[in-house]
């Protein structure tokens, strides 16, 4: 079917502008309100209080934030690092769970009545060290980019290496009471010199 | 500068040129409001991509995740329930918009040559939303989602070679992870890419023809933009304002007060999918009543009314353009399009009302006083609505419990089903319902609760009419409770032991097999006001004993004041102890009272009733439900789910603490 020919179109640049300007503004409007909803959602880990322990958490015995890592008895004699794991209540998005896995620490004794406590996590890029028994002095080493600490988690610099990481091995602060060792578990920033606490 | 920067992005990319073209499309008579659909569908379209793509950085299908995630996002993220409800909405209102679209463009002759493809197109358009409709309603694995899903992926079955259809569709032969998982790849992949495509060949087939309306006479021809961008630009915001408020319920109110509270938030979120109990309130999405209707209609013939003819009537859209190609057949299109749009009205209107009959209209079986079939038809329909309404509610109490439970308890990696299967209040009364209903009764004054068997009313007397009721246990061992089996009318009232053995009188006004109501009907009746009032004092201990939480502030006066220590004494004095044990006092013929409606005695009495200290040799007919200790093969239950009974008969589960 042949359409009938038109007449060609006329425009009037000043009145064309009042209804481009509309147009703009209600089309924007229009889209925004959507992408605006799908942002706020998007931006929740943010929005939420950063450190507000979990709604289920239930505080330590010993005192908020501390759970039960290890028996006295359990860390060895001779004052070598030993690994644990941290058994506490996890709330992963909308999962709630009790007693699970959540990291892990080194404790070694330091005298008859006191340990001290490692975070397992490496300063420098947050891979997991693991503890060696080396005749260079280090005791704790990271097999990612060669981080290296002494038992008392300074750094050493192993033969022939540099040390990249900015700081000394997270201690954490723990508590013994009545033969059982309690750790304030925290995360921490890796790759700054400061010890900050992730948020 | 900028001038030149887009000169130079031109040059490269064409895109001002493209925009140009795309902008300054001529409209034969000017920008007119009715070119506004099409606009609009793309817009919610647009919309449910982006609401879409954010809830999918939060959604994670899985029947273990799905209804969690969803639940998390109602409820937890920050504006989720807006997000969720959006996507909701606006899925409605694109279905809605489809018929419009389409209407105006049969009646506009829109698909006569050289426009059949953009036509075709269309319908595929239609088709494409109305599969993402059913794939996005399965998806947070509620109770509604899963049984109307179940109901499709079933009737697809039907079409020849359907049973492999159906399991490729549902990832197996049962609904489970991979279920979720296909539909979510068709609902966020699959079919929003296929619209995408077909879309842009819609939208290049209608730029190539351009608008079929015949130009109004003596209006001069437009570009596209500015004003008809303008017009659509309205719609759309129009269409959005309308979805916001439906996402709060209309409640602007609310929403100005900053008061908006659970149901005013967004889409609703039923019960989670439960594949074990019977759902009365399965039903699909408004907009496919029609077709849930008109299967109605073909109760004999499923294949016929859900697969030949809504083949046969999508097929019929398709030749359209064919059929429209003379003055007759293009008023049979629209003689056809009335009909159909009026009827799958009609049938959406009757699915309502079938459903909603209760609540809209009063019972009245009189009207077929002549008709024992048409009353029969009328008291089904009637009953089929009722229960419609009561699982609407019951999904709404549920979800309202669940808030609690997941609030004390948070989620665990099994899912909210476990927080429900292990909850008195939730899963007692549905075993009640399973196990202990063909007997008893738990309904409260104004009869509203569970019902039991028939009443035997009429039937008494009847040879060999065994009576088949038990006791009401609405607040068992309660003070009122007691109270009214210690009464010589409503002992052998339909609430206690009315319609039961025990209370059936023989011949010569004795009571056979009920000491109990022979106790009740001859010795109390006789008794004066003091044995009344020591009568009253045994009611009060004996139900103390029960340590019902609802009764606490009553038992703990009546033990300050006494009324226990009396109770405790008066239990002999008044003949109790002739037959029961209470404490240290009387002997162990009928049951043993000591512990009387505990968790433990309700647990031993529904385990086995024909325990020693229970009706041990004459227990009318109640099962033992438990017998063997552990999980024996021939218990009816297990121990937990007898603990459930037991805590929900007590009404131990009172709101949890929130936080």
């Amino acid at each position: 079917m042949r359409e009938p020919a038109r007449a060609p179109i006329d425009r009037e640049p000043r009145r064309d502008f009042l209804w481009s300007l509309g147009a703009g503004l209600v089309g924007a409007c229009a889209s925004l309100p959507g992408w605006a909803a799908g942002l706020v959602v998007f931006l929740d880990p943010l929005l939420r209080k950063p450190g507000r322990p979990g709604r289920y958490r239930r505080a330590g015995a010993v005192g908020e934030g501390y759970v039960r890592v290890a028996a006295w008895n359990a860390v060895p004699e001779d004052g070598s690092p030993s690994r644990f794991a941290v058994i506490a209540d996890r709330r992963d998005a909308w999962n709630y769970t009790p007693d699970r896995p959540i990291g892990a620490v080194f404790l070694r004794r330091v005298s008859d009545d006191d340990v001290i406590a490692f975070h397992t996590t490496c300063p420098h890029a947050g891979c997991s060290i693991s503890a060696v028994r080396t005749d260079g002095g280090d005791a704790f080493h990271c097999p990612c980019h060669n981080s290296a600490f002494d038992v008392d988690g300074r750094r050493v610099a192993r033969p022939g290496m540099t040390n990249p990481a900015p700081r000394d091995m997270d201690v954490l602060n723990h508590k013994i009471v009545d033969g059982e060792i309690w750790i304030e578990y925290v995360d921490f920033q890796a790759g700054r010199p400061a010890k900050d606490a992730k948020s | 500068m900028i001038a030149s920067m887009l000169r130079w992005l031109d040059d490269r990319t064409g895109c001002a040129s493209c925009l140009r073209a795309a902008l300054y499309e001529p409209i034969p008579g000017g920008a007119r409001g009715r070119y506004v659909t099409g606009s609009m569908l793309v817009f919610a379209f647009a919309t449910q991509a982006v609401t879409g793509l954010f809830l999918w950085m939060n959604y994670s299908p899985g029947s273990q995740n799905a209804y969690e995630s969803v639940y998390w996002i109602q409820n937890e993220l920050t504006g989720g329930w807006l997000l969720r409800g959006v996507h909701h909405f606006m899925a409605q209102a694109m279905v809605a918009l489809l018929p419009i679209h389409f209407a105006q463009v049969v009646i506009a002759g829109a698909y006569r040559a050289p426009r059949e493809f953009n036509f075709w197109t269309g319908l595929v358009l239609m088709l494409i939303t109305l599969g993402l409709s059913l794939t996005g309603y399965l998806l947070p694995w509620d109770q509604k989602g899963f049984w109307a899903t179940r109901v499709a992926t079933n009737l697809m079955g039907l079409a020849p070679g359907g049973d492999a259809a159906r399991k490729l569709v549902v990832g197996g032969s049962e609904y489970g992870h991979a279920t979720l998982t296909r539909f979510f790849a068709v609902h966020a992949g699959l079919l929003p890419s296929a619209l995408v495509a077909v879309l842009a060949l819609h939208l290049a087939l209608f730029r190539r023809h351009g608008v079929t309306a015949p130009p109004p006479r003596g209006r001069a021809d437009e570009y596209f933009w500015p004003r008809q961008v303008f017009f659509d630009a309205v719609a759309c915001l129009a269409l959005l304002v309308v979805v916001l408020l439906l996402v709060i319920r209309f409640d602007v109110g609310g929403l100005v007060a900053g008061k908006l509270d659970g149901p005013h938030l967004g889409a609703d979120l039923g019960p989670p999918a439960n594949p074990v109990e019977d759902y009365r309130a399965a039903r699909p999405e408004w907009y496919f009543l029609f077709l849930f209707q008109f299967l109605k209609k073909f109760e004999a013939n499923e294949f016929l009314g859900a697969i030949v003819l809504p083949a046969l009537a999508v097929a019929y859209l398709f030749l359209m353009p064919w059929i429209g190609r003379s003055r007759v057949g293009h008023a049979v299109n629209l003689g056809t399009l009335a009909v159909g749009l009026a009827g799958a009205l009609f049938l959406t209107g009757q699915a309502f009302f079938d459903d909603y009959r209760a609540e809209w209209t009063a019972y009245r079986p009189e009207r077929f006083q002549a008709d024992a079939d048409g009353r029969a038809r009328y008291n089904d329909r009637f009953r089929a609505s009722r229960d419609y309404l009561a699982a609407v509610d019951d999904g709404r109490r549920e979800y309202a419990r669940l808030r609690e439970l997941v609030a004390y308890h948070g989620i665990p990696t099994t899912g909210v089903r476990t927080l429900i299967d292990d909850d008195p209040e939730l899963r007692g009364p549905r075993l009640f319902r399973a196990k202990c209903a063909s007997c008893h009764s738990h309904v409260d004054a104004e009869g509203r609760g569970i019902a039991g068997p028939e009443p035997a009313e009429g039937k008494e007397g009847a040879v060999g009419n065994e009576p088949a009721g038990a006791p009401n246990l609405y607040r068992f061992a309660s003070r009122a409770w007691l109270e009214g089996l210690l009464e010589p009318e409503r002992i052998v009232g339909p609430h206690y032991f009315g319609d039961s053995a025990q209370g059936r009188e023989d011949t010569d006004g004795a009571y056979p097999s009920g000491g109990m109501v022979e106790f009740v009907r001859d010795t109390v009746a006789a008794f004066d006001d003091e044995q009344q009032g020591k009568l009253k004092d045994v009611i009060v201990g004996l139900s103390a004993e029960a340590g019902l939480a609802y009764q606490a502030d009553a038992d703990r006066e009546a033990r300050q004041s006494g009324a226990i220590e009396r109770g405790r004494a008066s239990f002999s004095e008044i003949g109790c102890a002739d037959c029961h044990e209470w404490g240290d006092d009387g002997i162990d013929d009928g049951p043993r009272l000591t512990g009387y409606g505990t968790v433990e005695w309700l647990v031993r009495m529904i385990s086995n009733p024909e325990h020693e200290s229970l009706y041990d040799g004459r227990n009318d007919r109640m099962p033992a439900f438990a017998p063997e200790s552990g999980d024996g093969k021939a218990n009816l239950l297990t121990l937990r789910e007898i603990e459930l009974i037991a805590g929900w008969l007590r009404r131990d589960a009172a709101p949890l603490p929130t936080e």
